[in-house]
Order: structure tokens, then sequence, then C-alpha cells
């Protein structure tokens, strides 16, 4: 009975946990079929990750753009919008801090100083991109998810021209920027592994958007606002700043993470298509039910994932992609609001019977 | 450098690969539009259209004929759109959430299908699939420039055309339409007289997946001769977008579809040229971006102007 | 059945309308010109005027009432039921729609007409039945009763409570006069007709009407949520003309919205975060722009414990309470934010006794020393009776009647006045307003 009753106070995480543990099944079952050695190819994918310590570090690496996307899609969920510029903020963020990184800033400058710039220029880019469509949407109730989808395509051509025209290396044989100066870069802090201190900045970052949504003022204006905008209005909310605030700070919060990920892992700006990072970060912010405290934990969960069917992909017979089969449906079945719906009804009968008889 | 652009063979081959780009976008925004319709917005459009272009390749090789590679198009396409419409309204999920997740669930499940059954991971270069073939419409292929623009594309290209027309019929002079927009706009209304309108969405979703799965199929069969990792690029997100911008009309669909298909021809004939390829290619995407937004800042004034119109008229009747 | 809100879908023309769900079809697909046909026909057959081919957006809410009677009538029916359909009509409507539901009776149908506006009752059915609280209280031919005694039927007998409140004779200063305010709108309709009273400190009074005649919008305009075409309303002196809600709410005008679940609570945060709504930007809930958790705690906690609220915990979900508690928390913050007019707007409507009764004790102790003014309005006589010091009648957006002193009218002779059987005429009113206040309050006359 008490534990009926616990299950039915954390049914969310009960219901995630399921749908994990389906979408892990259905992964197995693709290896499965796919593999000729489908049990080392299970164990490599399960286990692998964790069989050096490069690798694991591989994972939390892989974690860090994805915490900062994540947390940047919880700001613009929490106040119910589907603002995907966390994409190409991400991405444009990164062009323009190498682009500095690389012509600007020169070795000599302190090391502390430049990438601490940098980044505060990345959160201004990004905030740049978030707001835009944030005004759009509440001066002409333009839709969001288009115009976003359209602005990540001219963000990742921007980047792209960014590259070509203001920053590349034409030393080199492929599409490159010019060399991001040592003192801009952020440090690797562990020998061996490319571990960096982006680690602390993303762990900062969680930190401060939990504050921010739970702890202010302005925090409470936006999960008022995101919740019930008629109450928050008759309550007397500025909501139309509220929203403009939250996509601010959830392109700022990407444009961020563009900019760790450029200064922490790349010697030069590569990238010539949109990430992903910032689906996967929708993804995530669904999953943690847009709760920032959450996302590294389901972060790690996804770039493990990754970093298994990666080495899964190079060291056996098995192409990486069968993951995004897995992650699919993990969203899909927790996006679905009556997955396990009746199991929930069952288990609130039960415990309210039980309350009525006690 | 321009003269080159402007002689006469380049135009023509310009003007053909306009033609050529917009075939999957119209096929696509066809689908969206449909959606549209329906009060649903399809995000899955993107991985209808990339399951849709590797089981036509899978298709028509394991069937060796070109209709069983667009029968299974149709199928692998079907297959995405009823996993949305199902749990869209079946289990109440989020129509964006569970279309990006389904995106994804294409883009996997087609890179694993594709090693499974060739053990290649980028592209289907080893299967022996078919193409949709060419059509040369007599008589239009006599006339000297006009026939070379106009004739000679593949069968898929002139049916998109033909679809615009279909899905005109469909929408605005079939009972189906009518029940779907009855549907779309105001699902209250619709109950209220008896119809189902979960079931008029189901269908809605359907078709418009199987509109947009022959665009996946031109990917494979007619633009490319093989399926590769990923090669609907956005082009089903460009498709919605261009539905959107025409606000359900179906001939401005085809117009807004012709225009990024021009685009995109337009970036590629100037990367050729050496220009500024990136700053072209976000013209369509920006363009669209404006057109939304003075759309809906129009339908805001109209919403605007009429309860000025009636405040104006109460208060001079008050005088 | 024609239902109180159209159920049209207005992006499709007249004719389509009509024949949704049973299109005539030729040669497989939809066939718009018979559609236009069928209507044009069925309309002149009952003699309706309109236009199959024009779109439903662009009608008159009286035309899309009759688009909602011919569909019922092309799916054969015979029996009409009519939800309040005089509602959203001008006179003029009222009158055409009349002329032509009679026309359909002369025809065999039966109509049955759901209202409370008792005059139309009488000038247009046979018989009648009359439902209270579930139950039909009466039924009968229209013709062997007179509307004073249908009036009695519909208020029923009060149970006699005992009067919660005693006039207490002496007031405080005038808090919130509301001076010839009218409001129309969006669609048009006016909704609030040359409004005035005021409100002292110390002193309740109750808005009574039938639901739907204006007292949501005067709530709503007394709080800033919508803004008034007309007039004008001040609190203490100061117009609360073009100030945002925060800016009224702060002069100290607090509101118990009518509907609890969208604009009095958000049904997903805790009862903590819906408990500092109005307050959380203030000195000591907040310092520099941070929330001060501990002492929102203890204040949540206190007025948890003294408002009775019964709750697993106050960081659980608002959704997870009952009604009544749920209202609870919303007058809890409502009543110690410091108001000193409270717009009580339905404060116990669908919650339990003891929770009702709980409000009402709390709502008399904010008037107990002078400092707070309560405007009540309710649909519950009995509600307004026991708790008035005065009362305003509402009807059509309109004062009806203004009763100086709640303790010299009966339930009955309210009941008529809401039911517009009675009603002052103006100079009655402005004579009740004047000798209640005799501060100088003027009413502009026309």
């Amino acid at each position: 009975m008490r534990f009926a009753k616990r299950l039915l106070k954390n049914f969310d995480l009960l219901r995630v946990i399921c749908a994990v543990l389906i979408g892990f099944a259905f992964a197995l079952i693709l290896l499965l079929f796919i593999s000729k050695d489908p049990m080392n190819a299970i164990e490599t994918f399960v286990l692998g990750p964790f069989k050096s310590r490069r690798r694991f570090f591989n994972i939390i690496e892989l974690m860090i753009p994805l915490v900062f996307t994540s947390l940047g899609m919880c700001m613009m969920l929490s106040v119910g919008k589907y603002n995907l510029i966390v994409e190409g903020g991400f991405m444009f963020s990164g062009a323009i801090v190498a682009w500095l990184a690389s012509s600007v800033f020169s070795p000599e400058m302190p090391a502390v100083v430049s990438p601490t710039l940098l980044i505060v220029v990345g959160a201004l880019v990004g905030a740049l991109c978030g707001v835009v469509p944030a005004l759009l949407d509440v001066k002409w109730r333009a839709n969001v998810v288009v115009i976003t989808i359209m602005l990540n395509y001219i963000l990742a051509n921007a980047s792209t021209f960014v590259l070509r025209y203001w920053m590349r290396d034409t030393t080199v044989t492929y599409l490159g920027s010019q060399k991001i100066a040592k003192s801009a870069k952020l440090h690797s802090i562990i020998a061996g592994t490319s571990m960096h201190t982006g680690v602390f900045i993303a762990f900062i970052a969680v930190l401060f958007t939990w504050w921010f949504i739970n702890k202010t003022t302005k925090g409470y204006e936006v999960r008022l606002t995101g919740s019930n905008i008629k109450f928050a209005h008759y309550v007397g909310i500025n909501t139309t700043a509220a929203m403009i605030l939250a996509q601010a700070m959830g392109g700022s919060l990407a444009g961020i993470g563009g900019a760790v990920e450029i200064l922490g892992k790349y010697d030069r700006f590569l990238w010539v298509n949109q990430t992903g990072y910032g689906f996967t970060g929708l993804m995530i912010a669904v999953l943690v039910n847009y709760r920032p405290e959450l996302t590294p934990l389901v972060a790690f969960l996804f770039a493990y994932l990754q970093i298994g069917a990666n080495i899964v992909g190079t060291t056996t017979d098995v192409p990486t992609e069968f993951v995004l089969v897995f992650q699919s449906v993990i969203i899909l079945l927790v996006a679905a609001s009556l997955f396990m719906s009746s199991l929930k009804k069952r288990l609130a009968i039960k415990v309210s019977m039980a309350e009525a008889e006690g | 450098m321009f003269e080159q652009f402007f002689s006469q063979d380049y135009m023509v081959a310009f003007l053909n690969s306009i033609i050529r780009m917009s075939t999957p976008l119209i096929f696509c925004a066809i689908g969206a539009l449909i959606a549209d319709h329906a009060g649903t917005m399809n995000m899955a459009l993107e991985g209808i259209m990339l399951s849709a272009s590797f089981a036509a390749v899978y298709f028509s090789a394991l069937t060796s004929s070109m209709w069983g590679g667009i029968i299974g198009a149709l199928f692998g396409g079907c297959i995405i759109s009823s996993l949305l419409a199902y749990f869209h309204l079946f289990k109440k999920s989020d129509l964006i959430i569970t279309g990006i997740a389904l995106n994804t669930f294409a883009s996997g499940g087609t890179s694993y299908l594709l090693f499974l059954t060739t053990g290649e991971k980028t592209t289907s270069r080893l299967l022996r699939s078919l193409q949709a073939p060419q059509v040369n419409i007599p008589y239009i292929q006599d006339i000297p420039i006009l026939g070379e623009v106009l004739s000679g594309h593949n069968v898929l290209t002139y049916s998109s055309f033909i679809c615009i027309i279909i899905v005109y019929v469909l929408i605005f002079k079939s009972r189906f339409g009518l029940r779907v927009r009855a549907v779309g706009h105001n699902p209250n209304a619709a109950n209220s007289i008896g119809l189902n309108v979960r079931k008029i969405k189901f269908r809605a979703l359907l078709i418009s997946g199987a509109f947009a799965s022959l665009g996946g199929a031109f990917m494979s069969m007619g633009y490319l001769s093989y399926f590769a990792r990923d090669m609907i690029a956005g082009r089903g997100y460009i498709g919605l977008a261009a539905a959107t911008l025409a606000s359900g009309k179906p001939f401005g669909t085809l117009l807004a579809a012709l225009g990024f298909g021009t685009a995109n021809a337009f970036s590629i004939t100037l990367a050729t040229m050496n220009l500024n390829a990136d700053l072209v290619a976000m013209l369509p995407y920006a363009a669209t971006i404006l057109g939304l937004v003075l759309i809906s800042a129009r339908k805001l004034a109209i919403e605007k102007g009429k309860t000025k119109l009636v405040n104006k008229i109460m208060e001079e009747k008050k005088l | 059945m024609v239902h109180q809100h159209f159920m049209l879908v207005e992006q499709l023309t007249v004719a389509e309308n009509v024949v949704l769900g049973r299109e005539p079809k030729k040669n497989g697909l939809f066939d718009f010109e018979e559609a236009v046909r069928i209507t044009g026909q069925v309309a002149q057959h009952y003699n309706f005027k309109l236009d199959p081919r024009v779109k439903v957006e662009d009608c008159s809410v009286g035309v899309k009432q009759k688009i909602e009677i011919l569909k019922a009538l092309l799916r054969g029916a015979k029996i009409l039921i009519l939800d309040e359909p005089t509602a959203v009509l001008t006179p003029q409507e009222v009158i055409e729609l009349f002329e032509e539901l009679k026309k359909l009776r002369d025809m065999g149908h039966t109509i049955v007409f759901i209202s409370h506006k008792l005059n139309e009752v009488m000038a247009f059915c046979d018989s009648f039945t009359i439902l209270r609280k579930g139950r039909v209280a009466q039924e009968g031919k229209i013709a062997d009763y007179s509307e004073q005694e249908l009036s009695n039927f519909m208020i029923g007998r009060v149970l006699s409570k005992t009067k919660k409140r005693q006039n207490k004779g002496e007031r405080g200063e005038e808090i919130l006069r509301v001076r010839d305010v009218s409001y129309t709108n969006r669609q048009g309709k006016k909704l609030l007709e040359s409004i005035s009273f005021s409100l002292c400190k110390g002193e309740i009074i109750g808005v009574a009407g039938v639901e739907g005649n204006g007292q949501n919008e005067l709530s709503e305009l007394i709080t800033g949520l919508a803004r008034f075409s007309q007039g004008d309303i001040t609190v203490d002196g100061v117009s609360i003309k073009g100030k945002s809600v925060r800016q009224i709410r702060d002069m100290g005008i607090s509101n118990i919205s009518e509907d609890r679940m969208v604009f009095g609570c958000s049904a997903t945060l805790s009862v903590i975060d819906n408990m500092i709504a109005d307050r959380y930007y203030k000195q000591p809930y907040s310092n520099y722009q941070c929330l001060n958790t501990k002492v929102i705690k203890r204040e949540v906690k206190e007025l948890v414990g003294r408002y009775e609220i019964s709750c697993p915990d106050e960081a659980s979900a608002i959704s997870m309470l009952s009604g009544g508690n749920i209202q609870k928390v919303i007058v809890a913050r409502e009543f110690t934010g410091g108001a000193h007019v409270v717009v009580a707007n339905q404060p116990t409507r669908g919650i339990d006794v003891g929770a009702a009764s709980f409000i009402h004790d709390q709502l008399i102790q904010m008037t107990a020393d002078n400092d707070a003014a309560v405007l009540l309005i309710s649909a519950d006589l009995s509600e307004i009776l026991s708790m008035s010091d005065a009362i305003i009648v509402m009807v059509g957006g309109e004062i009806s009647a203004y009763i100086e002193d709640a303790s010299k009218v009966s339930e009955l002779e309210l009941g008529e006045y809401m039911l517009g059987v009675k009603k002052m005429d103006s100079s009655e009113i402005i004579k009740a307003l004047h000798s209640a206040k005799t501060n100088g309050f003027k009413v502009v006359s026309e």
C-alpha cells in the first residue's frame, strides 16, 4: 500500500524509467538483428564507455554542449514557446567566437581574460538570436516554430559565411578556420584526455539556471507566465517582458554553449552543417520536464548512449545511428501524455480506496 | 562571368534545375498543406520523406519495378505519419516534440536499415534500384528553348504539378475536404454534428504523409538514383514553411515551393561561379520569415481593425 | 439543439455549414451548388432570410443563430432546444427570432426555450417548467400564472439563514467610486451601461443578478483586466484609468476571480507559488530581485494554518487540493495583501459548505475594523442577503435597482428585480445613491 502511494507520487519518474527501459530493449533488439556477433556488440555498447578513462571523459565532454542546449530549451519551454533557435544560436555563437579568437585575440593576451570575454560575447550573440523570434512572436504572433527553423538555416549559412570569408585558413585543404589563439582556449584539466574547464562552466550554468527559475523574482514571473498566462496577467505580471526575458536567456545559454564547445574542444572552427545539439537539447528538456537541475543526468545518459554507439561503430561492424532510434523511442513515449495513464489511474484508485478505508 | 550566366544554354540548364529542385518541395508542401487544413502541424515531414526515399530504393530493388518503389515509398512514409497521428491523436502527445522525435527516429532507422540490407553505411549504390522514368512531352519538346526547359523531366516532377490540382480538388471540392476543413477550423462544431474528429484528422495526416512520401521517392528515384544518409537535408521543414507561407492556398503553395526551388538552384549556380553562395542561400529563408511576419501582422491588423471599427460605430451611435 | 455558443465553422460558407455531415455529392465530389440550393430551399420554407454563399465569419450574430436553427431543421429535427438564444442578440434580432420561432411552432415543431428572462418567457412560451437546483420546481401553462408567481417559483424560499452580518450603521470614508462606466466588448455589444455607485470602508455591497448580466465585466474593469470606454473609476480619489493591473493592485484592490482555475491560480505550481503571486516582488518576500525563501515559507505556513487549508504540504501542486481548499488559498492571498477593496466574484461557488462558511466569516472580518470594503458579486441570493449592507441589482449590464439597506428587502422582491419583473427607474436609483452617500456623491445624470 505504501509502495503504491510512493509509486504514484513519483509517477513521472517511473514513466521516464519505463520509457528508457523500453528504448533500451529496442536498441538491444536492433543490435541483435544487425550484428554478426550480437553479444559482443551489446557488451561493447553497454560497457564500452566505461572501459577506459579516455572514453569515460569523452562522455563528460559530449555532455557539455548537451547541458547547455538543454538548459536553453528548458528556458524556452518554461514560457511555453517552441523557440528552436538554440540549434542555430549555438552554431552561430561558436562561429563568431571562433572568428574573434582566431583573428582579434592574439596569443599574448592573458589566459583567463580572453576566454571569459569570448564567452560573454557568445552569450550576447545567443541572446540576440533568442530575442529576435521572441519579438516577432509577441509583436505579430508569427509562428515561432517555423520562424526559428528558418532562422536556424540562416544562422547556419551565416556561420559558413563567416568561416569561408572571414577566417578561412587557405593553407589547409579542408574548409576550416584559422587556428584559435592558444590564450583564448579553455584549458584541459585532466592530462591524457580532452576534458576541459568547460565542464565547470556547464556546472555553473546548471546552478545558475536552477537558481534563476526557482529563486529570483524574474524567474518566478517566467514560471507563472509559462504555467498559466491568464493568471500571471491577473496578478499583474508583465507577461510580454517575462516571455522575452526567458527566450533571451535561453538563447544566451545556447550561445555560451557554442563558445565553450569551440574554445574547449576545437583548434579550428569546422562546422558547416547544423550540429543537431539543439534538437537533442529539446529532447532532454522534455525528458526532465523542464527542470534545469536534472539536465546533467539526462545529458549524461544521452552522451553515454552516443559514446557507446560510437565505440560500437568503430570497433564492430554496426553503424552508430541505431542509437538515434533508441533516443527517439524514449522521447516518443515520454511525450505521449497518455503513456501508462491507465496504470496511473489504477494506482490512484487503489490509493484513494485504501485511504477511504483507513 | 555574368555573360556566361545569361547564355542560352546556361539559362536552360538553370530553369531546368529550378523545376527539378522544386519537385520534392512541392510534394512536401502539399503534405504540410493538408495537415494545416486539418488543424494540425506535420512536423514529421522530414522523417516521412526520408523513410519514403529509403523504402523507394529498397522496394524497387526488391521487386525490380518502379511501381514497387513508389508503393514502397508510400508505405515507408505512412509508417512515420501514422505513428505521428497515433501518438498525437490517441496518446495526446505534443505534435512538435513527437514530430522532431520521429525525424530523429527516421534518420536513425533508415541508416540502420540501410546497413542491414546493404551492409553500407552511407549510400545504397550497391542496391540495383530503379529510377522513375523521364518523360518527353510530345510537341512541347520540339519547341526550341521551352521544350528543353519543360520536357524531359522525371515523371514524378510532372506528377507533382498534377498533385497540386488534385489536392485543390480534394480540399476544396470534395466531401472529405469539406470535413477536413470543418474539423481543422472548429473541431467542436464538427463533433456536435456527429463527425468523427479523430478519424478525419488521422486520415488527413495519412494523406499528408502520402504526398510527402512521393517527394521522398523523387529524392532517391529521380533527383539521385540511390539513397544516401539524411538525404532530405531539411527539405521537409522548408516544405512546411512553404505551406505556412501560402496560408492554405494550393496554388500559393506551388509558388512558394517554386520560389524555394529557384533560390536553391540559384545558390548552387552561384557557388559554381565562385560567388558568395552562403549569402544567397539565406535568401529563401529570410523571405519566408518576412512573409510569415507580414501575414500574421496583417491578420492581427484585421482583427484589431474590426474592433476599432466597432468601437467607432458605437461611439457615433452614442453621439 | 442550438447551443448558447455557436457550433459553426466560421471559415466555411453558410451552405457548407448547413449541409456539413450530410453533404450532397455529384460525380464523387462535393456539390456546392446543390448545397446552396438545399440551404436556400429550407431557408425559404421557414421564411429565413439569409445568403447561403457568404462565409459565416461575415454574418451577424442573429444570422449565425438562424444557421444553427437551419442545421437542426435540415436534419429533420422536430424538437428544437434553444439554450439562452437571446443572450447574444440585439432587441430587434430578438423580435425577429421570436417571429420565426412562432412560425416554426405553427408548422408543428416543438420548441424548448431555455431562458432566465421572464418577460421573454411570458411573451413567447405556451407552457413552462421551472428548474431549481436540479429539480423541477413547478410546471404548467403560462396563461395560468402571473409573472409575479413565476418569479416566486424561480427564486423559491431562501432557507432563512441567520443573517451573518449586522448593519453597523457607521461607515468609513469612501474608498471606491465608480462613475458612469460603460463597456463595449470586441464584438461591439454593450455589456455595461452607465454604472455608478460608491463603496465605503467597512461596507459590503452585494451585486446581485443572474450570471452574465455584466457582473464579470464590472469586476474586470475595476481590477484593470479590461479597459472601460466611458466614465471613471477612482480608488481613494485616484483614477485607475490607463493603469496596469500591477499598479491597480498596488493601489489596494484585490480580486477573487469567478473562474478560479483559469484566473485564480496556476494548477501545476505549488501552494507556495500560488500564495505569493501578488506579493513576491515586495519586501520582505524578496530582496534585490531574489526571493527570500525562508520568509515566504514561514508566511505561507502561517497563512495555511490561519485559513485552515488542508494540504499534504505547501510544496505540492495546488491541483492536488480540493476545490474548497484551492479557493481558500486564493482568499488567503487576496485578503492578506493589504487590500482596501476586495472584489469578490462568486467567492463560494461550487465549494463545500464548510469552506463557504469560512470564507464568509473572513469577508466579514475584512470589513470589521472599517479598514477595507468588499464588493460581493454573487448569483446566490441567500449569500447576497446574509452578507451585504447594500445591494446593487444588475440586469442586462445596467443597475436595475439599488437597495440601500439590505435588511429591508425580501428575497422575492430581490428576485423580481433580478429577473426584470420589477425595475427602479433612474430617479429612484439616484435618490437611493444620494441618501446612502451623504458625503457629496454625485451621479452624472443624463
